[in-house]
């Protein structure tokens, strides 16, 4: 079984990336991916994306679950929180980078209400810390950021990648923070945090399409790592953890 | 190599002497590059001419934090002297990055010049200016390893498929050894380029045919 918890639909407005619905359900079919989440590009377009993404997922709910972009700077933020939850979608994208989330940390707190209210889990849609926004905050703004809401609503899941500052004394301190792998690329941190942190919280994402997904599965079977975990990775943590929201 | 079905390769490392034995004995197998250390400031240069007239090496490989190096302009007039191939380790910070990489290159035209990794694979803007550069300038030539099927197709779409070429950056004790068996790594890094479904003619320029060309190696 194989769940990819980061696949984006839509296009990126700054980076010439884009993806289309059927591309999407193309390689899953291709590769066997059972389910996948499904997130729209970061956006100032907020409402827009996200009825994008809510639609796609209607016509296929067996095989995908949506997210909705928020960014907490919008007047209107917590209304959308609940406007996307009950379009159907079951998790909220949050974009450090384009949307400035840690200089904002009262407003993304505040956020954290309605998502706990409507069990929706939270995923910070970063690959590497140490460029962009990060590079131009320091590495302190995430950690602390993280450490703060982890600590004030332990109900909430919150999904990073496994290059977060950090890292594993979060995860160690936390039992609300999972890993998205983020492809390829991420894979070799996942696997390491799989080892070192425990590989019950760490799950396949392969922020496609940036990424391919059939290089991060194919990573993850044959990096070295246990079988058992191999199949924890690529399927059976996120059906486990976020098997409710199916 | 052999279980990924490798040919051959171009090795470099910064104990040349190291990598001379290795060539010299599997000569139909590596293709020898100098590795260039601008710590040893002008003695740098003369290592790499020294090779390059002595045992004929073609290419010249350039380590991280090393494309900023004082020393760099002199090596490209030595790579323009002896034609050689210049090779750039390349990633997203301010001393490897594609920009870099793309003036030191505007600035000796005749000099072929590849950014390798493609400006490192963790960071899709260092991915897509990679190409940006080659775009501007056409003695720029992009190697794949870490890099994305996504940014890989836009090269190849934008330059074209003969001024890019497959990497693995694999080593002894690097990321190969992180997985199950002998040439799984050199696998996926391979897949990177083979889920794109390329043209036959791109596929196999990417995986040796641009490379042959510039060595003047029959492939």
């Amino acid at each position: 079984m194989i769940i990819d918890i980061h696949a984006h639909l839509g296009h990126h407005p700054l980076q010439d990336f884009k993806q289309e619905p059927e591309d999407i359900l193309a390689v899953m079919e291709k590769y066997e991916i059972s389910r996948s989440f499904i997130l729209p590009f970061p956006s100032m377009k907020i409402k827009t994306v996200n009825d994008s993404v809510a639609a796609f997922v209607k016509k296929h709910p067996g095989k995908l679950t949506g997210f909705a972009v928020i960014d907490p700077a919008a007047d209107d933020a917590l209304e959308e929180v609940e406007r996307i939850a009950g379009l159907g979608l079951k998790g909220v994208m949050l974009d450090p980078e384009f949307h400035g989330v840690f200089r904002r940390q009262a407003k993304v707190e505040a956020l954290m209400v309605p998502c706990m209210d409507n069990g929706l889990p939270v995923l910070f849609n970063t690959l590497n810390i140490e460029v962009g926004e990060g590079s131009r905050m320091g590495r302190e703004p995430y950690y602390n950021g993280l450490n703060s809401l982890a600590f004030k609503f332990p109900e909430v899941r919150f999904v990073v990648s496994p290059f977060w500052p950090r890292i594993r004394d979060l995860m160690r301190q936390y039992q609300n923070i999972f890993i998205d792998s983020g492809g390829r690329n991420g894979i070799s941190g996942a696997v390491r945090l799989a080892v070192e942190v425990g590989p019950t919280r760490v799950c396949f994402g392969s922020e496609s399409p940036q990424n391919h997904p059939a290089l991060g599965v194919k990573a993850i079977r044959t990096m070295k790592l246990s079988p058992v975990y191999r199949e924890l990775l690529l399927g059976k943590n996120a059906k486990r953890i976020f098997g409710d929201l199916f | 190599m052999d279980p990924a079905g490798i040919d051959m390769a171009c090795v470099f490392g910064n104990d040349n002497e190291y990598v001379a034995e290795a060539a010299k004995k599997f000569p139909d197998r590596y293709i020898p590059f100098v590795y260039f250390d601008p710590r040893y400031e002008e003695v740098a240069v003369e290592t790499v001419e020294k090779y390059a007239t002595e045992l004929g090496w073609k290419g010249v490989k350039v380590g991280h934090q090393h494309a900023v190096a004082r020393f760099m302009y002199p090596l490209m007039e030595k790579a323009e002297e002896h034609g050689l191939l210049v090779v750039i380790h390349s990633d997203h910070s301010i001393r490897n990055h594609p920009y870099i990489i793309g003036d030191i290159a505007n600035s000796f035209p005749k000099v072929k010049t590849v950014i390798l990794h493609m400006g490192g694979g963790t960071c899709f803007d260092s991915e897509l200016l990679s190409t940006k550069m080659a775009e501007k300038n056409p003695n720029i030539y992009l190697e794949t390893c870490y890099s994305n099927p996504y940014a890989i197709k836009q090269a190849v779409e934008t330059i074209g498929a003969d001024r890019v070429m497959f990497g693995s950056d694999d080593s002894n004790g690097g990321y190969g050894s992180r997985f199950e068996k002998p040439g799984q790594y050199q696998d996926l890094m391979l897949d990177a380029v083979r889920v794109i479904g390329l043209p036959k003619d791109q596929e196999e320029a990417i995986l040796g045919g641009t490379i042959a060309n510039l060595m003047g190696i029959d492939a």
